[in-house]
């Protein structure tokens, strides 16, 4: 999957550009924007991020020059915020906007819906370590046996499920959850960790979450 | 002006005439003319002339009531030398002359003002968005590094900009006004989103229910309005556990959007002064209050038609609720 981030501000470029490599996206950064269209014809791209404010030409006028010669994505990053500014972008072709300072969860979720990821409904069920979880009927299963899971442990699982090789923090599970407006607490996220655990044990599921001392769990 | 100030106006011309009319008297009394038509002659005289000032005294009443009329009528009233009837009389010239005068250097002085206020505010939203970009870039860098103390700092600084932006384009908002349905569900999971850092922080209990409700309002009017509010409840949280409860109702006319925290509250003294410009509190020793956000609101409010009211008890809660009149006319197919 790769991203092409056309602005002009260098430290806001570095670092969209990290925060995209860390999502797992490639990134193309331009740096030179006289003509941005030639250099974005020579690779193939899921989808383009781009300023308005820009040297030589606005966004605007960049936005209509991709749309000629590649069927890519737009999505608007700017720093304006008038509803003249987002009328103007998606006359431009533009899919989406959003203002700076972005917040990343939102922008990452723009970015994910630009490229038509986020549906869960693509799946019925997702398998890890010989653990199945219905996404229809919110059921874990194991071997034969299976166990019913409430809202929030199925929410729960689903992510852990969703990036079964990474660390995912407390902090960042509870922003996850938020996202997909289930507004927990601290308190609530760890008594649903215990719940789930002591559930999976009664079926003989040890061995599916990883205590991370300090960090976080891991699938 | 009633008659008898307007012949006090005109004491000398009379006491002249009356001279006048005294020495003719006179004068016909001594060749010898008849006493009693010497008389006649003199009540003839004083009475035409009473008749002749009455008349005068009517038509510069009517005169005089019509300007008056004229500068009642005008709304803005400094444009009243443009429409004034130009005077023929030699001293009323002159006060005309004054007046256009006058009203032309205020109405030049009016546009100098309104030109500069332009200006600032064209130059404040240059600046506000200038701004953001640093901001977005330092803020994207924290949230890389995972820094959020300083991510939170970064935050603070964009609030405050936001404010500032807000507030210079308070004055005329139909500028950048778009009154669009929006779900208030919506609205309400994109204010805890960018509240997300600082609720978790403050280990907030969020309790959120009943949002199924739609209203017709500005998207980005709104959501500075309710930023606002949660701001406030997040920095005044001040208890062991603190809640912060989001839910709205409907009855036949409104809907009710409710925010309420169990923050320290607001003491009853100071309740009917928290929508006050630059009102920051009696006992709030706050350092980053700028007593803005409340005030900003409510005039935000009351420019979408919105009404917003508090209530609070010191030490318990703090309760704001936006009514938002339930529209009838996207209701007729129904």
């Amino acid at each position: 999957m790769k991203i092409a981030v056309i602005e002009d501000d260098e430290v806001t470029r570095l670092e969209l550009s990290k925060l995209l490599n860390a999502q797992g996206y490639q990134t193309l950064i331009l740096t030179d924007f006289e003509n941005p269209t030639a250099e974005l014809k020579q690779h193939s791209l899921e989808l383009v991020l781009l300023d308005i404010n820009l040297p030589y030409e606005n966004g605007y006028e960049i936005c209509k020059k991709i749309k000629q010669v590649m069927p890519v994505p737009i999505i608007f990053v700017t720093s304006r915020d008038t509803n003249a500014d987002e009328l103007k972008s998606i006359q431009a072709g533009g899919i989406d906007f959003i203002t700076k300072p972005y917040d990343t969860l939102i922008l990452l979720e723009k970015i994910k819906r630009a490229l038509q990821l986020s549906n869960p409904n693509n799946f019925r069920e997702l398998v890890k370590k010989d653990c199945t979880l219905d996404l229809h009927l919110s059921i874990l299963k194991y071997q034969t046996k299976s166990i019913e899971l409430t809202r929030n442990e199925f929410r729960i699982l689903y992510y852990f499920f969703m990036n079964d090789d990474k660390i995912i923090s407390k902090e960042e599970l509870l922003e996850k959850l938020w996202n997909d407006k289930y507004y927990l607490d601290e308190n609530v996220l760890l008594v649903n960790m215990t719940r789930l655990k002591k559930k999976m044990k009664e079926i003989g599921i040890i061995h599916l979450l990883e205590n991370i001392r300090g960090k976080g769990w891991k699938l | 002006m009633s008659f008898f100030t307007f012949l006090e106006e005109k004491t000398l011309e009379l006491l002249f005439q009356l001279f006048f009319l005294a020495l003719a008297a006179l004068l016909l009394i001594f060749y010898g003319v008849d006493f009693m038509f010497v008389i006649l002659l003199s009540i003839l005289f004083i009475s035409i002339q009473a008749l002749f000032q009455w008349c005068l005294y009517q038509k510069k009443r009517k005169a005089s009531q019509h300007i008056i009329d004229l500068a009642d009528g005008l709304e803005e009233s400094y444009y009243i030398a443009d429409i004034l009837p130009k005077p023929k009389e030699f001293q009323n010239q002159a006060y005309y002359y004054a007046l256009k005068k006058a009203c032309k250097s205020m109405n030049d002085e009016i546009s100098k003002i309104q030109q500069e206020k332009q200006d600032y505010q064209e130059y404040v939203e240059s600046f506000a968005h200038e701004i953001k970009i640093p901001i977005g870039a330092l803020s994207l860098t924290f949230d890389n590094t995972k820094n959020y103390t300083l991510k939170k700092e970064t935050d603070k600084i964009f609030q405050l900009v936001e404010q500032m932006l807000y507030y210079a384009r308070s004055e005329n908002t139909e500028k950048d006004y778009f009154v669009k349905e929006l779900h208030l569900e919506e609205v309400v999971h994109s204010i805890i989103l960018k509240f997300r850092h600082s609720l978790i922080e403050s280990k907030a209990v969020i309790n959120i229910h009943d949002l199924d409700n739609t209203v017709y309002t500005d998207i980005k009017w709104l959501t500075f309005i309710l930023s606002q509010i949660v701001q406030n409840a997040i920095k005044y949280f001040d208890k062991p556990e603190n809640k912060l409860t989001i839910y709205s109702q409907a009855n036949r006319t409104n809907i009710l959007l409710t925010i309420e925290d169990n923050g320290c509250g607001i003491k009853a003294s100071d309740l009917p002064r928290v929508f006050e410009k630059g009102f920051t509190g009696s006992n709030r020793n706050k350092a980053n209050t700028t007593g803005m956000g409340l005030y900003l609101s409510k005039k935000l409010c009351s420019k979408l038609g919105l009404k917003l009211a508090i209530s609070s008890k010191e030490h318990e809660y703090t309760r704001l609720t936006i009514t938002f009149p339930k529209g009838t006319l996207h209701n007729f197919s129904e």
